[in-house]
């Protein structure tokens, strides 16, 4: 049997209310979803899988007003984004994402000096929030500068200016690992 | 102040992208669709379609002519009644042939084929 592409199952929620074509579109996009949530969270992962969570309820609520003109896995980030603002509006005491994050004691410095991953989660922790938002954005999550734009309501100016100036930043920052630079 | 330049350059992308995505796997689903998909709104109920109105309005007025053209071609209610009472006399020979036990058990076979076939399709015409 052929396996339905991601418009006929979008298609089958919206028409049928097909369960099971949601739970499809569900475990395709999971991944994406709750990285970046991860992301966004920086780490809170209980925090941030129950805002997937309510992302998809979303979705699915406002299916019929998917209408393709974007990536589904685009409309699904902007949904998750929106869930992350408005949990972040109602939890006051969450950490302020244009401040630095002092939080560095979650990565051990021995590992930190030992791994290039751990160095990059440094580096990146020298960004603005807007900045690792843009390279998550763009890198991690693969969009394009206009989906970007799109996705967080900046101008596609704006969208470049972070990622440039975020890879500016992480040339100088990660240069031990480029000895070329 | 902005950056010298807002072009990407496409190797060093390539080089942040697989940077970025290194150690970041595809993240195991560990049941997560299932508490999403346990968690949706329950089915709505659908409402009765336009169309299915439709299908008993037609029903209802065709009953309705049915019975005016019978009741006009009648003429005198009189003549009705006896119509009827003729009917119905007619029946009772049919019905009594309704104890032959073989005769019931066709008919409830008949019946309950019928059933079966009218909740398992959805004809168009049904008007449910």
């Amino acid at each position: 049997m052929e396996t339905p592409t991601e418009t006929e199952l979008i298609e089958r929620v919206r028409v049928r209310d097909d369960r099971a074509a949601f739970g499809e579109l569900v475990r395709q996009h999971q991944s994406a979803v709750r990285g970046f949530l991860r992301h966004l969270t920086r780490g809170d992962d209980a925090l941030a899988d129950d805002l997937a969570q309510e992302t998809f309820i979303l979705a699915y609520r406002q299916i019929g007003r998917f209408r393709g003109e974007a990536r589904f896995s685009t409309w699904l980030l902007g949904i998750a984004h929106n869930q992350f603002r408005n949990a972040r509006r109602k939890l006051l005491t969450a950490p302020d994402q244009t401040s630095v994050d002092a939080d560095e004691s979650t990565v051990p410095a021995a590992t930190r000096a030992a791994d290039l991953r751990a160095d990059l989660d440094a580096a990146l922790r020298e960004l603005s929030a807007d900045e690792r938002l843009a390279l998550h954005l763009g890198y991690a999550q693969g969009l394009s500068h206009g989906e970007i734009a799109a996705l967080v309501d900046w101008p596609l100016g704006t969208v470049k200016t972070h990622l440039a100036r975020s890879k500016e930043k992480l040339r100088h920052l990660l240069a031990a690992w480029n000895p070329q630079t | 102040m902005e950056p010298a330049n807002l072009n990407s350059d496409a190797s060093e992308d390539a080089a942040l992208a697989a940077l970025m995505r290194n150690g970041r796997s595809e993240m195991a689903d560990d049941g997560f669709t299932a508490r999403v998909l346990a968690a949706l709104p329950p089915p709505k109920r659908r409402a009765v379609p336009a169309r299915n109105v439709a299908g008993w309005l037609a029903y209802s007025i065709g009953g309705c002519a049915g019975l005016l053209v019978v009741l006009w071609r009648a003429g005198d209610p009189h003549a009705l009644g006896g119509a009827a009472r003729e009917f119905g006399n007619a029946l009772v020979p049919l019905a009594a042939t309704l104890g032959d036990p073989w005769i019931a058990l066709a008919i409830g076979i008949a019946v309950a084929s019928l059933g079966i076939a009218a909740a398992s399709c959805r004809p168009r015409w049904r008007p449910w």
